[in-house]
């Protein structure tokens, strides 16, 4: 037992040794490593709201026709007949102002800014609304422009625009993720191998000792193996942190913009996203410092 | 010395080794060296004395015939079993292969650190081996403050700070002036008295002759000659009998 933990600290003390050693190729992989988990994170952060947005697209009616908050109960109800009366019309359901404002509440806490002070009890400032679904999707042009030509209709919105442009920036993202995950895998294993090849250089005679001293070989390779390891961790949470303060400020530019870009751009709280990221840096990291000194380890160090 | 009552230590049992690009280096090499015994091992260049240490560290594998190494087979030695195997064999080079950031006293402590010793176990040891050396007094230098015959001899202590039961040196005076050489060589028998089987490559001809050891000869990868060599005293002696009758 107490030889098993003189190992460890025996390869805890040779790894730091080793990065210590080569301080400014370590500062190199810790930075290729650090920059593609940014960019496969944020790849993979925005295809995440990208379907996150699309999931609340389709929990959204096809086509929502909004009236001027000036206009009243009765002149709603007109323009509620006039859409009723419409033969292409397959439902209509007639949103409130108060259903309006709770729905306005219900996402400004989704996205983190309930401490935004709305006056909450007054629906007067909120519009009526109608969901409405049509019997052929392929009149959906028409009757947009037919609405607005009712008086009191303010704007009339269709999903399925909204809906086709996320879905192929979802899948551009997506096919964008898995391309930069391999290629800046590649050159993250690529750079830290070298890295780990120069220290194996540097140590030679020090392994050729080893070698016919009889060390174990874990005694021989843990050092290494621990090099690979501390600098996928090192580049796993620098890059978490740049992630998560880029995300937040995103959150924060979102939150202060009008209109609507932020009405459709809804992101997740990075609460919700910061376990799952972390775990999937790390793994990563790990992965591909592991990756990088088994292949060095496999091609330089013979026993 | 009566080998052959002897339990065998290194048995080369009709070995032949033949490297990938068709050089043949070792040719149905024949020997057995018992436990406890000093052997030279001698031949020109390229009469394959590297390639037979190689084969006894198991670096390389033979391509025919069998190797026994205190019993064992060395064919049988698993991949993950070599360097525990390795620990029985201390090596010496002719470039000694120190480390030049660690003292003498690091030096030869390395070779029990990575083995997991102790620091108690590796302070009593060392000093012990470093008086035994003769450097006592140097091991807090670093080895570009020695000379040649130090620096050898901190290679030795590395050599044999874990007991091993084999000693192999590789022209281990080829770099030594002949002072520092003798110097060694007496180590190395002090070594072998203590009951280590020492096996010393080496072109040193006059060094042979003079301990009367015995030699096996290489030629061209085989034994050329396996025998006692007549220390020039003993030559003498026998020269003057015969010119009495």
């Amino acid at each position: 037992m107490k030889r098993k933990l003189r190992g460890i600290q025996y390869i805890l003390k040779q790894s730091i040794e080793n990065l210590a050693r080569n301080w400014y190729m370590l500062l190199a992989s810790v930075f290729v490593l650090f920059a593609s988990l940014c960019i496969m994170g944020t790849l993979g952060l925005a295809s995440v709201n990208a379907q996150h947005i699309l999931d609340e697209q389709a929990g959204r009616p096809e086509m929502e026709i909004s009236c001027f908050t000036s206009v009243t109960e009765d002149a709603a109800d007109l323009i509620e007949k006039t859409i009723l009366e419409d033969p292409r019309i397959q439902s209509c359901n007639r949103v409130s102002r108060a259903e309006n404002l709770k729905k306005l509440t219900d996402w400004l806490a989704e996205i983190g800014m309930s401490e935004i002070e709305y006056p909450t009890e007054d629906s007067s400032y909120t519009r009526v609304s109608f969901d409405v679904t049509l019997k052929d999707k392929a009149d959906m042009g028409q009757f947009q422009a037919d609405m607005l030509k009712v008086s009191g209709v303010e704007e009339v919105e269709s999903n399925q625009t909204v809906r086709a442009y996320i879905t192929d920036l979802r899948n551009g993202v997506r096919t964008g993720t898995y391309v930069s995950l391999v290629v800046l895998g590649f050159l993250s294993v690529l750079l830290m191998y070298n890295t780990i090849r120069l220290t194996v250089f540097a140590r030679k005679k020090e392994l050729h000792i080893m070698k016919y001293v009889g060390a174990s070989h874990s005694y021989m390779r843990g050092p290494f193996v621990m090099e690979g390891i501390v600098i996928g961790l090192s580049g796993a949470f620098l890059a978490f942190l740049a992630v998560r303060a880029a995300y937040m400020y995103f959150c924060a530019y979102l939150a202060h913009s009008a209109g609507p870009v932020q009405e459709l751009i809804t992101v997740l709280p990075f609460e919700n996203l910061a376990f799952k990221l972390l775990g999937l840096f790390v793994l990563g990291g790990v992965i591909t410092g592991l990756s990088a000194s088994m292949l060095a380890i496999k091609r330089y160090i013979k026993v | 010395m009566d080998i052959l009552k002897q339990k065998t230590m290194i048995w080369f049992d009709r070995v032949q080794k033949t490297y990938p690009n068709g050089v043949e280096a070792i040719r149905n090499l024949d020997f057995r060296i018992a436990d406890g015994e000093f052997v030279f091992l001698m031949g020109a260049s390229g009469a394959g004395k590297s390639t037979l240490i190689k084969l006894l560290m198991k670096e390389e594998e033979p391509s025919h015939g069998r190797i026994f190494v205190n019993g064992r087979t060395l064919a049988k030695i698993r991949r993950g079993a070599i360097q525990k195997y390795r620990r029985n064999i201390g090596v010496v080079f002719q470039d000694f292969r120190l480390l030049e950031r660690k003292t003498v006293f690091e030096n030869v402590a390395f070779a029990m650190e990575i083995l997991g010793a102790s620091r108690r176990e590796i302070e009593e040891r060392v000093s012990l081996v470093l008086e035994l050396m003769g450097l006592a007094a140097k091991k807090d230098e670093y080895p570009a403050h020695l000379s040649g015959g130090e620096q050898q001899r901190v290679a030795l202590a590395r050599a044999i700070i874990n007991t091993p039961k084999i000693l192999i040196a590789d022209e281990p005076t080829g770099n030594l002036d002949p002072e520092n050489a003798e110097q060694i060589m007496q180590l190395l028998l002090r070594i072998n008295e203590r009951g280590t089987t020492v096996l010393v490559a080496t072109h040193a001809q006059h060094m042979v002759q003079e301990l009367g050891k015995r030699v096996i000869y290489l030629d061209h990868g085989t034994v050329g000659q396996d025998g006692i060599v007549q220390t020039e005293q003993e030559t003498m002696i026998s020269e003057v009998d015969t010119d009495e009758t």
